[in-house]
Formats: structure tokens, sequence, C-alpha cells
């Protein structure tokens, strides 16, 4: 019922729903998207009022004065909004765009999806602004036949599977007067891990002295010899003297590393509610994996064994991320 | 690195190549009128450049609101002192052109370039008012492209050459041409809403409202046509009858000619019924800022349109208000003889013949003798004009006269221009007690063949009398046709000795042959543009469309744009859809051209079916393609295998060229 008078009372808002389930029945969802007749839309701009506004002034202007030439400017305005029509249509048209994908981001970042777009041959794409419906504007140009990889920023604003909703592309081009635009449906969502909270291990778990020291506890811990250089290895680790003697890259081992397996037990984060329980438990595996610690995490349904990495990072981030999401995130 | 998004919060904001072509466009739109506005503008567009070259190169900030209130308030004053306080043109497109200036002080983002173009665009509107030429036009098309060049330079971010910029901004203008024409010829026209300022700067041209010796012969040196006559009928008059009339100067104080109140008197000439043999022209006039038209004598009849006009009982055609835009106007005209004629009141016949009491003694005496010789008033007439036969030139520099001018004229100097004829014979006449007047107007003018019109120019002037005749009505003398009968016969060029003739116009009647025959045609076109563009109103925009499309009615209005629409329309799908349609790589082509060839043998290539497979059942049913079948396979099987640009082209010849091998 709140619903019904919210909508009552917008009808902008009323029309821009209606027109937007327009856009969806004759755009599905696509990984690929070729820009054609189906898909544009094209409507006088502000700047386009603007103009006829003009252009009505000097009708009137002529009108008044019995100028012909005068009135001969005005329909010349006129006529340049018609030909920008044609213009601004087909600096959109033939414009194809393609999903790359977007990596993972932390909710409160900005994730950048990787788009990649191709130019029509034989045509120049000017000044084209692309943005996610409620994402920042970014500007580009195309040179005939170009293939462009692009990122667009969206904000990623809580924890979970962000899809980004409808993507805009709109240009201008050439006078400003005409809008022509895109609403495109495109297959991709990106991943946002829980936003990290620090808070203190707790300390029924085995592996307490981590949480001690924290993260200034290295220093105590014993070299315990290299190890091949693997990419995901922390920088500090890395061990520059050899690599300055040109013995190639390796990481320091420490034998803290060697210690018992931790485990982060959704239990014992239970003084929490669940989106701090989950930012907690990602601020640890964060530590962990700058420490090197290897780590395991118990979930109320499931559970992944300790280890070590970028892969292993990524599949407890994503389980945090992906943590009862059916309530419709 | 700039990313997309930074790209983006740039474009708010005006760039530098962007800056300099909308100051390039500024210039250029206000250049013509710069001219026609108080000099001390000048000085404030250079200032505001140079401030803004000050910003741009950031040694000095934009201007606070304190000081843009002071420029603005100091160019206020100036420009109502320049005019006095008159809310005029002149000083409304003063003060459009001084914000459209001082906007560049504030031009920071592209709203602002904006604002820039669309003032450009008034300010081209604005020069129109003062001037519509077809230079000024042309002028005008410039403006536009470099206008529309700088818009488009807001919306590109592009760097491009100065000449691609001009090239695209000028394309994009003559797309906008056709449609802008359609919209030129088919959408109504009003009349005009309101009451609207009129230009107080523009002189008035053509003669004033009195005659003074030497007023005409100073006219006829200053360049200019007057207006343009086309004759509607079949026949036009003769050279020499041509008279425009224009004014009627009745009383004499000694030195100048100027009117009584007389054009008050309404009701134009009545036909006697004699004959119907009327001459209907049509007269595209100029502007000249006073209020008479011209027409031949005696105008029963006129259409000026939308000005309000009427006929006077002095046969003079008078608008209500001074002429201030170009008027094309259709008139009738009867013979005066043909006229129903009106006897003259004692009062009117005492105005006419009045005379500053003490002037010109010597003059008075001689009409007097003549008076007592002669029984009529034409033996009166025709001594007089016997007596300017005699001895007289016609000349454009007669010497001054004293403060008898009259008698100075007629008995030492002997020289003059036709207002020296004109007023000493009126002055003669009514000494003789003949009712007389002055006629100012132009007479004759020049036949143009190819586009048959008279143009008449202001070197046309002239000025004669009319004398009043008891049972003929009002007659017109013409006392320079006395003197220099060629000037009425063939016009002034040949009517004036060769000095004379250079100062006519600046020359005008010297220039070599070559150039006179330019000048011709350019005023040909002149004349057509005038009559075809400017003049174009409700009236002609019916008849036009009458003829074409026959009617104005709303719906086929509509339809002719929808017409328009869509045979533009039709043109994007055929020359930019279509060929999309139709490309074709060569080896479909190739592909078609073979399927076609094995037509003759009954034999169909289907759809799913490959070359190889194809030629295998060709082989089967004409044995002797054997060989060439076995080629094509092979070729169609190394084309698809080993993808090499010669095998590909080996196939595509082999199948256009099937079955030779």
């Amino acid at each position: 019922m709140l619903n019904l008078t919210n909508r009552l009372f917008s009808p902008i808002k009323v029309l821009q729903a209606l027109f937007f389930s327009w856009v969806d029945i004759r755009n599905p969802v696509a990984t690929t998207v070729a820009l054609n007749r189906r898909n544009l839309y094209i409507f006088p701009s502000l700047t386009g009022l603007c103009v006829f506004t003009l252009s009505s002034i000097l009708w009137l202007l002529g009108t008044s004065y019995q100028n012909n030439l005068v009135l001969a400017l005005s329909y010349l305005l006129v006529s340049l909004m018609m030909v920008a029509i044609f213009h601004t249509y087909a600096n959109l048209a033939g414009l194809t765009i393609k999903v790359l994908g977007v990596k993972p981001v932390f909710a409160n970042e900005t994730a950048y999806f990787s788009l990649q777009l191709s130019a029509a041959q034989h045509k120049h794409y000017e000044n084209l602004t692309i943005r996610w419906w409620q994402g920042e504007a970014a500007c580009f140009d195309l040179q005939p036949g170009q293939v462009l990889p692009i990122q667009v920023a969206l904000d990623a604003q809580k924890r979970g599977i962000l899809t980004p909703g409808k993507l805009l592309i709109e240009s201008r081009f050439p006078l400003g007067v005409i809008r022509c635009w895109t609403w495109v449906n495109l297959q991709t969502s990106a991943v946002v891990f829980p936003r990290p909270l620090k808070v203190p291990f707790p300390v029924q778990l085995g592996c307490g002295n981590a949480g001690e020291h924290g993260t200034g506890g290295q220093g105590m811990e014993d070299f315990d010899g290299l190890k091949v250089y693997r990419p995901g290895d922390p920088i500090k680790h890395i061990a520059w003297k050899h690599y300055a003697r040109e013995k190639g890259l390796y990481s320091k081992q420490y034998s803290a590393q060697l210690h018992q397996d931790c485990w982060l037990d959704w239990q014992d984060f239970a003084h929490f509610e669940v989106e701090q329980r989950l930012s907690a438990i990602c601020y640890w595996v964060l530590h962990f994996e700058r420490t090197q610690q290897p780590y395991g995490l118990i979930m109320p349904d499931t559970q992944i064994k300790p280890a070590i990495g970028e892969q292993h990072r990524l599949t407890v981030l994503t389980l945090l991320a992906r943590f009862n999401l059916a309530r419709g995130v | 690195m700039h990313t997309p998004q930074d790209i983006f919060q740039q474009q708010q904001l005006i760039r530098h190549d962007n800056l300099l072509w909308l100051l390039i466009a500024q210039g250029v739109v206000i250049l013509p009128l710069l001219f026609q506005l108080p000099l001390w503008l000048w000085l404030i567009w250079g200032g505001a450049l140079y401030w803004r070259y000050q910003i741009f190169k950031g040694k000095r900030p934009f201007p606070n609101s304190i000081s843009k209130f002071l420029i603005s308030a100091l160019a206020i004053v100036g420009l109502f002192l320049n005019y006095q306080g008159a809310y005029g043109v002149e000083a409304m497109v003063g003060f459009l052109v001084f914000t459209f200036i001082i906007k560049l002080l504030e031009l920071r983002s592209r709203k602002d370039g904006l604002l820039i173009i669309c003032i450009g665009f008034i300010a081209v509107a604005a020069q129109f008012l003062f001037v519509q030429s077809i230079w000024a036009t042309l002028y005008a098309a410039f403006s536009c492209v470099v206008l529309i060049t700088a818009w488009k330079t807001i919306y590109v971010t592009r760097e491009l050459p100065v000449k691609q910029k001009l090239t695209g901004g000028g394309l994009l203008l003559l797309q906008a041409i056709p449609l802008m024409l359609v919209m030129f010829v088919v959408m109504p026209r009003l009349g005009p809403l309101w009451h609207t300022p009129l230009l107080n700067q523009q002189a008035q041209t053509g003669f004033s409202e009195t005659l003074s010796p030497g007023d005409i012969g100073s006219l006829v040196q200053s360049t200019g046509t007057a207006f343009r006559v086309t004759f509607l009928d079949e026949t036009t008059p003769r050279q020499s009858e041509l008279y425009w009339r224009g004014l009627i100067l009745d009383t004499f104080d000694g030195r100048t000619w100027a009117r009584q109140s007389h054009l008050q008197f309404a009701g134009a000439p009545v036909p006697n019924g004699a004959s119907q043999s009327t001459v209907n022209y049509e007269i595209l006039i100029e502007p000249h800022r006073y209020p008479w038209l011209f027409s031949l004598a005696e105008p029963i009849k006129s259409d000026t349109g939308s000005v309000r006009s009427r006929i006077t009982s002095e046969g003079l055609l008078i608008t209500r208000e001074p002429l201030t835009t170009r008027l094309q106007y259709q008139v009738s005209s009867i013979r005066p003889r043909e006229t129903v004629y009106k006897a003259l009141s004692k009062q009117q016949r005492q105005q006419l013949t009045a005379l500053p009491i003490g002037f010109n003694p010597k003059t008075v005496a001689l009409a007097e003798s003549w008076r007592q010789a002669s029984d009529s008033a034409e033996e009166i007439i025709n001594k007089a004009l016997a007596f300017y036969h005699q001895d007289f030139h016609y000349t454009l520099s007669p010497p001054l006269l004293g403060e008898n001018s009259v008698d100075d004229f007629l008995f030492s100097s002997k020289q003059g221009f036709c207002e020296h004829f004109a007023s000493s014979f009126t002055v003669l006449m009514r000494a003789a007690d003949i009712p007389a007047r002055v006629v100012v107007g132009y007479q004759g003018g020049r036949y143009d063949a190819s586009e048959n019109y008279w143009s008449i120019r202001q070197a046309d002037a002239h000025a004669w009398t009319e004398v009043w005749l008891a049972g003929i009505g009002w007659l017109r003398v013409d006392p320079t046709s006395a003197v220099a009968p060629q000037r009425v016969e063939q016009g002034i060029d040949n009517a004036l000795q060769a000095d004379d003739r250079n100062r006519v116009a600046a020359g005008q009647f010297s220039a070599p042959q070559w150039l006179t025959n330019l000048r011709h045609r350019f005023d040909a076109a002149n004349y057509l543009w005038s009559r075809w563009v400017l003049s174009y109103d409700a009236q002609q925009q019916s008849q036009l469309l009458k003829q074409l499309f026959g009617g104005k009615e709303p719906w086929r209005i509509g339809l002719i744009f929808l017409l328009f629409l869509g045979s533009l329309m039709g043109a994007y799908i055929v020359f930019v859809i279509r060929p999309k349609w139709q490309a074709r790589t060569p080896l479909q082509q190739a592909l078609k051209t073979f399927d076609n060839t094995c037509q003759q043998w009954q034999v169909q290539r289907e759809n799913s079916e490959t070359i190889a497979q194809f030629c295998l059942r060709l082989r089967g049913v004409q044995p002797q393609l054997d060989t060439a079948c076995e080629r094509l396979a092979r070729l169609s099987q190394a084309a698809l295998y080993d993808q090499q640009q010669d095998n590909q082209k080996q196939l595509v010849s082999a199948l256009k060229q099937f079955p030779k091998e």
C-alpha cells in the first residue's frame, strides 16, 4: 500500500519504471551487446530545449520586424536540431559492448567493471559517456575499428554480490541538443567482501600468540630459511639482500608460520551481530595472510581447512561474501 | 594518466582550443555590428579579450561580482548617454553586444560556452536588422559556419586540424539548409505581432520634404537604388513617360519649395470612363523613412499588403507611417485625362498662384508681359518653354544664386539642374496667374531585359511642374525637357556633360563597360534577392503554395513536411543502411555467379551443400565437366583448410569462370 502511494506521488518514477520494464523486454541480459535501432533511444536534451526556445525568440523577432532572413535563421536552428538527430544516432550505432570481468572488492570500496568496447569500421565515436545506473560517469572516444578496454566504476556499498544493474551509454555529439542513449543489461556481477573490522582476537583460540602480538609480532619469530618467491607473498618478507646479489627473488620463512593452524570460528565472534562478525573474520583473514599464518574457517554450514595463499584467501572471503544471501541481496 | 572519470569531470569545463574557437566565433559575429554601434565598444571588446587572455595565462583571476557590476553599470550609463535615453533597436543591440563581450570574462564551463553560441545566433539576427543584402547574408552564412564549428568543438574532445573542423561545421550547415528552405517556404507567415521600436540611426534617403536649388543635384550624386518596378502588362510605357511622382510642393518662400497640408485630402482620382486601359505595375521600394510611395499619374488602385496606405486627391500614394522596411506594392494607374475633372475652389486657386511679395521682380514682370500678349494658358506655357530652349544649360554644377534666386537663374546664370528649371517655371506660371505646383520624384529608370524590370536609382531623381488648365485639369510640364530632351528620352546618363558624369554616383557612368555590366548583373541579382527572398510574405506564399501544391491548408503543409522527412529517411536507408545488406564478400559473390552458371544444367546447389559435395554430384550428372569439377573441389578444400590469400583468390576466379579451367 505504501508502495502504491509512493508511486502515485512521483509520476516521473512511474514513467521511469515503465520505461525500464519496456527496456528489459526489448533487451534481455547478455554478455555482448551491439548498439542499433532496437536498443538506442533518442530525445531532445535540455540544451535542445534551450536552442528551441532561442529559435522561437528569433521567430518572434523576425515576425515582428517582418524580416525574412531572421526567420530563416530561426528555421536554420530547428533544422540543425533535426540534422543533429542523425549525427547523434550515428555516434552510437554500431558500437559493441562486451563484458570482460570484474575483480572482487571490499564493501565501501569501488568496484571497477572491465568492459570491452569495439568501434565499427570507418567511423569515429566522439565523446561518449558511460556509467552504471547509479555509478559515476566516464568519458571516452573511439577510433574507427578500435577495441577499447574500459573500467566503469561503481561503489560497492554492502557485502554480497554486486549486480551493477543497467549500463548507460550516452552521446550528445555534435551539438548537445539531442541526447541518444542506451540502457544495456549486462551479465556481470562483482563479489563484495565484507569490510574489514579490527577487533581483538577471541582468546579461546589455539593460536593465541598471533593475536597477542598482532601486527607487531613478526620480529619475535625465528628466521627459518628461504623459499622461492610466489606472487602473493608479503613484500616485507622478500629477501632483498639476496635479490641485490642477483641470486633471485626469495621470501624469508619464519618459524611462526609453521605454528599450529588457526581456526576462525563463526561461533567465537558471537558477541557481534552478523555483518560485524563477517567483517571481523574478514579482518583476521587479511591479518593471517599478512603474517603468512595458515588459517581455517568454520561457518555454521561449511568448513574450510586451514591453508594459506591467494587462492585460499579468495575462497574464504567469497564464502564470507556469499554468506546468508537468501535475504535478497 | 587520466582515468575516464577524470576526463568526464574536465569535460564540464571549457578546454583551451574550445575557448579559442569561441573567441573567434564571437569576433566574426560581432564585427559587422561593431561598425553600427558606438566606437567605445571596440575598446571594451579589446579589453575583455586581453583580460580573458590574462586569465588563460593565469596572471589574473576571473573578475569578482563587484567589478562585474561596476563594468556593467558603466556600460549601461555609456549606452544611455550615447543614445540619449532613446529606447531604440540600436540601444538594445548595443546592450546585447556588450553582454556578449562581457560574458567572455565568465567563460569557464561548457554551459557558458553554449550561452556564447546562443547569443552569437541572436547577434547574427541583429545584424540582419541593419543590412539584408546578399553580401550580408553570405557573411552571416560564414558566421554560422564558425559558430557551428565552435559549438561542435564543445562536444568533440579529439584534436583536429582547423580545416577539418571548419569542414565539419560547414557540412552540418549544408545538411541543415534543405529543411530550412522547406520551412522557409511553407511555414505560415504572420503580420507584425506588435509595434516594434525602429532603427533610428539609419539615415533617410531620397529627397526631403522641401526643395531648394542644389538639392536634387546632390541627391543625384548619391549611389543606391530607390526602387524597382515590374510592369504586369504586355505593353510598358515609354521611358519618357515614366514620371514617378512622389511628393507635391506648393508653397514658395522665394528660395525653397515646401508642401502644405494637402496630403490630408483623401479620395483617389476617379476614372471618368473614357478609357479602360490601366497600367498595372509592381514596385519594390527600399525603405527611405518617409511616408510616401511612388506611382505614375494617376493611381486609382493600390495594394500595399500589411502596410497601411491611401491615395490622396492629388494622385499621390502615401503611407500612414514612415517606410522603415522594404515594401512590395502594386498600383494601377490611368492617364490623368481619364479621371473625373474637379474644378479648383477659389481658395485652392489662390494658394496655387501665391508667390512671396517683393521677390524676383524681373521674373514676375516677364510673366506679366507674356500674360498680356497671350490669349490662352497654353500659349504662355509655350512661350516659357521657348524661352528655356534659347540658351539655357543643363548642368550639375550651376553657379550660386543670390537672394532673388529665380531672377538670377533666368536672367544671368542660365545654368541649372532640373530643380532650377522646375522651380523657375512654376514661379513663371504662378506670376502669369496659372495655378502651378512642383512635383518631385524620379524620371525614367534603367531596364533590365534579363529579369524584365526597371531599376530606378537615386541618380534618376527629378523635379518637374504641373499646371492647372481650365477644362483639362492638371497637366504635366517638364521644362528640363525643353533644355535637355535627352534627359527624358534616354535618361540622365546621356544628358550630362563628361565632367558632370564623373560626379554622378562616384563615377558610376564613366566606369569601363565590363564593370558596368557586372554592376548591372549584380543589381539584377539584388533585385531577385529582394523580390523573392526578402519580400516573400503571406501573399506570395499562398500564390506559390497554390502553384506548387494546390493550396495552403494545414493538412497540405503537414503532408509536405511528412513527405520531405520521409524522403530524408528513405535517402538515409538507401545510402547508409542498405549498403550493409548488400555487402557481400568476394567469395559470396563468386558463389552466386557459380550457382547461376549451374542453372543451365538444371542442377541446383542446396544451401547446406559444400562446394566439394556439389561438384561430386555435378560430375555424376554432367560427365563432361569432370576435370573442372575435380579442380573446383580441390580448390575449395584448399581455400578452407590451407587458409592462404592465394587459395581463396584462385577459388573465387575458378567459381566465376566455371566451367572454363
